[in-house]
């Protein structure tokens, strides 16, 4: 039989158990896999060009599209780039709700993985369970946000709105679901020997390897390092918050599976303390009030400095001649570089011209010129966004650090020399979200 | 929160101080990738602007650079040299183009982010030319694919380059600022007469090796 040729597999770019578009090319002997390669880029949608030609806060709505299993995290992210470019520091409140945000979205992000993962194992009712909690968690976030899955919360300086009256309760309601779920689910899969026997010992990689190939998240976890954003760099108010890295031992797909269970379970903690914590007070910086100039100069007239102080003077755009964007409305370095919130934007002509001057083109908010690189800790791993700015109303260049596309580079070297069912475990634990890792 | 260090190297210092720093512990890259600097006009404030239309209505405008391409680009409006402002203060960069290596050092054992340095190093134009870090972190393998698609930087020093996330049939280098956005390309490219041999097709690239 030595004349026998290797068999060569296209596994994807469409296939049941892909999430999303990929191509896996699979060189055969038998069921083993002699050689593999990954092939991305099938849902490539110019999402950094994009951003270059869009002003700041119509960025956020592209940054949904990242990771479309948990939008919020990368609305947080996005945003908390630009502000540490600009120099700005959102109230307490708002980044309380931040955090609930992207909590919410951790754990959405694990249900649909595990759910995922475990129906291509054939554990349908699993899928069901998670699926079935994870819609009540899309529906508080419409209830908090206005969408289930195109958030869009944040704004550069703040978010889009309050909770909603009883969220808090609403949630606490949810959770209870979402705790019964990972039970049920835990108690179908966790000892399941069927399940066992798929996932454990499979789909291994060493730290070392993990670490040269940059991975980070529950991947990197389930290899002993208990690495993890919020801990190692906090940002938000996580330092304030109590929470457990769940790590694994061995890196193989059923330490991912618990590190993810453990994980839903820690973002439902932090997200009670934080309903907990929750101060009173405004969620975003105010929009700053401005006066007319002749109102400034009528005040200056009559001697009030109190006025004078208060407000800054608002200068008719339709001046001939005027520098406009002296205008003080577009400076970042103050708090004028949020949007108003949408009751005053339809509720007022003031809020709707306000609206309208920071989304119109050329009018926008104004970034101070420089470069960033900025991280927190989403679904999958470090998600950092690297911005420069120079100075104008709209990015010169964003880039996107997906965290899957650590592991997708190393998923050939991991399901080199073993079995063809295998790579479906193993790729589900990759969690592979194409929107963000194509971008 | 860990301690942040910025570098800045010349290219053909870049691979052998990157070399030192992971044998100083930085055990990982997480993340590498560059900007296109050739249109960069730091703070448009003094300029005129809001004068400027929507880029879906425009041509891109870069700054006059040699055009010293050998690809085929849309052709870039340049502007005329009165309507450039003579104030705009120079990018951060000598050379069209910025590399950030962003490296960490990590503790295996506790999770610590130990530090982090980030690497820059400007590119030139011509020829856009950098040693390949793959021997020390194969995750570069994939990052440097991705920016030799999107820049059209070069790399030596490594198994063979194909795009990341473009097709390889594909013109040009899409983050270039003078790529325009409104350009548009076939999405498949023209039947190639032997798509056997077709580097899009069925070859599967060794995993690369590393130290």
């Amino acid at each position: 039989m030595s004349d026998q040729k290797n068999f060569l597999l296209n596994m994807g770019p469409q296939h049941p158990a892909m999430h999303g578009v990929v191509r896996l090319l699979l060189e055969l002997d038998g069921e083993r896999i002699v050689q593999s390669e990954a092939e991305i880029g099938y849902l490539h949608r110019a999402f950094e060009k994009q951003s270059e030609n869009e002003i700041w806060n119509n960025v956020v709505p592209y940054t949904d599209r990242l990771n479309y299993v948990s939008p919020l995290i990368n609305n947080v992210g996005y945003c908390m780039a630009v502000e540490k470019l600009a120099g700005i520091e959102i109230p307490e409140r708002g980044q309380y709700l931040r955090t609930i945000a992207c909590e919410i979205s951790r754990v959405t992000d694990h249900l649909t993985c595990i759910g995922a993962s475990a129906m291509e194992l054939g554990a349908f009712t699993v899928f069901l369970y998670l699926i079935k909690v994870r819609e009540f968690l899309y529906q508080m976030v419409d209830q908090l946000t206005g969408a289930r899955l195109t958030t869009s919360y944040t704004r550069v300086g703040g978010v889009k709105g309050d909770m909603p009256q009883n969220f808090a309760e609403n949630l606490r309601e949810v959770f209870k679901k979402v705790r019964e779920a990972v039970v049920d689910s835990d108690k179908l899969l966790t000892k399941n020997r069927i399940f066992r026997d798929r996932m454990e010992n499979v789909g291994i990689i060493s730290q070392t390897d993990a670490i040269a190939y940059g991975i980070t998240g529950p991947f990197l976890r389930s290899t002993g390092v208990p690495y993890d954003v919020r801990r190692a760099n906090p940002y938000l108010i996580y330092n304030r918050l109590d929470f457990e890295v769940p790590v694994g031992s061995k890196g193989d797909n059923y330490d991912r599976y618990l590190v993810r269970m453990d994980e839903i379970e820690q973002s439902l903690r932090i997200i009670e303390q934080c309903l907990k914590q929750i101060p009173e007070g405004k969620h975003s910086l105010e929009v700053s009030e401005m006066k007319d100039a002749f109102v400034y100069q009528d005040a200056g007239k009559k001697g009030d400095t109190a006025l004078l102080k208060k407000y800054k003077a608002k200068v008719d755009k339709t001046l001939e001649g005027y520098d406009r964007n002296e205008v003080g409305v577009a400076r970042a370095a103050n708090h004028s570089a949020v949007l108003p919130p949408k009751e005053e934007t339809y509720g007022s002509i003031e809020g709707l011209m306000n609206h309208f001057e920071l989304i119109m083109w050329n009018w926008g908010v104004r970034i101070p010129a420089g470069e960033t690189y900025f991280a927190v800790e989403g679904g999958n791993g470090e998600l950092g966004f690297h911005i420069v700015s120079s100075g104008e109303d709209r990015p010169y260049r964003v880039r996107c650090r997906p965290p899957c596309l650590n592991p997708m580079a190393a998923l050939s070297k991991i399901i080199d020399g073993g079995w063809v069912a295998d790579i479906i475990p193993t790729f589900g634990s990759v969690n592979m979200i194409a929107g963000e890792l194509d971008r | 929160m860990s301690e942040i260090k910025e570098i800045r190297v010349l290219a053909a210092e870049a691979f052998e101080t990157l070399k030192k720093l992971k044998n100083e512990g930085f055990n990982m890259l997480v993340d590498f990738t560059a900007v296109d600097y050739s249109a960069y006009s730091a703070s448009g404030d003094k300029t005129d602007s809001w004068k400027r239309a929507h880029p879906l209505q425009q041509k891109i405008i870069p700054r006059p650079i040699a055009a010293a391409e050998g690809e085929e680009y849309g052709t870039p409006h340049l502007p005329s040299t009165d309507s450039l402002d003579d104030a705009r203060p120079a990018p951060p960069v000598q050379e069209r183009f910025d590399v950030v290596y962003r490296l960490m050092k990590l503790d295996p054992k506790t999770g610590d982010d130990l530090g982090r340095v980030y690497v820059h190093c400007g590119v030139p134009e011509n020829p856009p030319v950098l040693r390949s870090v793959v021997s020390l972190w194969p995750i570069a393998d994939w990052l440097e694919r991705e920016v030799w698609d999107m820049f059209g930087i070069q790399f030596t020093d490594r198994p063979n380059i194909k795009r990341l996330l473009m097709y390889e049939e594909f013109k040009g280098h899409p983050l270039r600022k003078d790529y325009p956005i409104t350009k548009r390309q076939p999405l498949i490219g023209p039947p190639s007469g032997d798509r056997e041999n077709s580097p899009s097709f069925n070859i599967i690239r060794p995993t690369v090796k590393y130290d």
